[in-house]
């Protein structure tokens, strides 16, 4: 789950790094396609992904997405995983940095998150490249796990790169590239 | 019933043991020469399941930070004012996110521990340090590893002798 998480992962778009990026340059619907690397064992893995950038009240921004794991180069095998998930960001007082909250419920008292306790810290970072989305955890047995999911402006789409960082090492590597679609 | 009674006392004191402190040895006044950035000087006090950590000398000054255990086995919650508080010179807020660092301490299964200090700026730029302590011959080794933006990176390490 928490790895899923980490694929809400950048957004992109812009016309060209000329300018400052704005979180409404983000908007859009993402395709794309990732190879994962674990470290340990030096496996290979395909994903496809989706990532849905939006607008969140005032200036913030929801990213809902999806990303399926392929067994053999395929979506129509046994064994393909699928996962989706979402996250609201607002921001936290500086323009570029964003952090997580949860939908509105007025029925419902606001918890404080404790990150002793196993709750994930989640941010994000706007810069004139895009968006960076980060989730760190303390593990059960003290350990901690850092998640970062970033992208690099590409022309007209964007590279993807993601590390899951394990109590001071990196476990685990995502490479790969999405376009936005047109949405009729 | 009385089953049930045995069976609760056992869970019970499995859970007592697994929150043990670090082990007693740990305990004294312990010093060395990093590697790359002169002396350090560290104390530890054990008292009961909590205990404290004072480290001073590049690259780390920490204070005394006090541990009590959380609800997680060999996890420790660090304190929230004095210590590595003090070192950042920053005062009490709520949490990460609001710039307040996070601090804890986990026992590894070799009879070591480590140290955590994870930060956010208000830039949202995040930087954790480990200091991790491990028994070896004749004393101890203390390493400390930085990860930031640009990934992971053992910093230094130094022998330790206890004084």
């Amino acid at each position: 789950m928490r790895f899923v998480l980490a694929f809400l992962i950048s957004a992109l778009v812009s016309q060209g790094t000329s300018h400052a990026l704005e979180i409404d340059d983000l908007h859009g619907v993402y395709l794309g396609y990732a190879i994962v690397s674990d470290n340990a064992g030096g496996k290979f893995k395909e994903r496809e992904m989706t990532v849905e950038i939006g607008p969140y009240k005032r200036n913030g921004l929801r990213l809902r997405w999806v990303s399926v794991e392929l067994v053999d180069g395929r979506r129509d095998k046994t064994g393909v995983t699928y996962r989706a998930d979402e996250l609201l960001l607002q921001p936290s007082g500086n323009d570029n940095y964003f952090v997580a909250t949860a939908p509105n419920n007025p029925f419902q008292q606001k918890e404080r998150e404790r990150p002793i306790g196993g709750d994930p810290v989640r941010w994000a970072v706007l810069d004139d490249a895009g968006l960076s989305v980060f989730s760190f955890v303390i593990l059960d047995d003290g350990r901690f796990e850092l998640q970062r999911y970033s992208r690099l402006l590409d022309g007209e789409g964007m590279t993807l790169r993601f590390d899951r960082i394990v109590d001071g090492k990196i476990v685990r590597e995502i490479t790969g590239s999405a376009r936005r679609v047109n949405q009729p | 019933m009385r089953r049930e009674f045995w069976l609760g006392v056992v869970v019970a004191g499995l859970g007592w043991s697994a929150q043990a402190a670090p082990d007693v040895a740990w305990e004294g006044r312990w010093s060395g020469q990093w590697q790359n950035n002169g002396e350090i000087d560290l104390t530890i006090d054990i008292s009961g399941r909590e205990f404290s950590v004072a480290v001073t000398g590049a690259p780390v000054s920490l204070g005394t930070t006090e541990f009590r255990p959380s609800a997680r086995s060999g996890v420790y919650d660090g304190s929230t004012e004095g210590g590595m508080l003090d070192w950042l010179s920053l005062t009490r807020e709520p949490g990460p996110l609001e710039g307040t660092p996070l601090i804890w301490a986990r026992l590894d299964d070799v009879g070591g521990f480590t140290l955590y200090r994870f930060q956010l700026d208000e830039t949202g730029q995040f930087a954790i340090r480990q200091l991790r302590l491990t028994r070896a011959a004749g004393g101890a080794l203390i390493e400390t590893i930085a990860t930031g933006p640009s990934g992971p990176a053992v910093v230094d390490r130094a022998d330790l002798v206890r004084r």
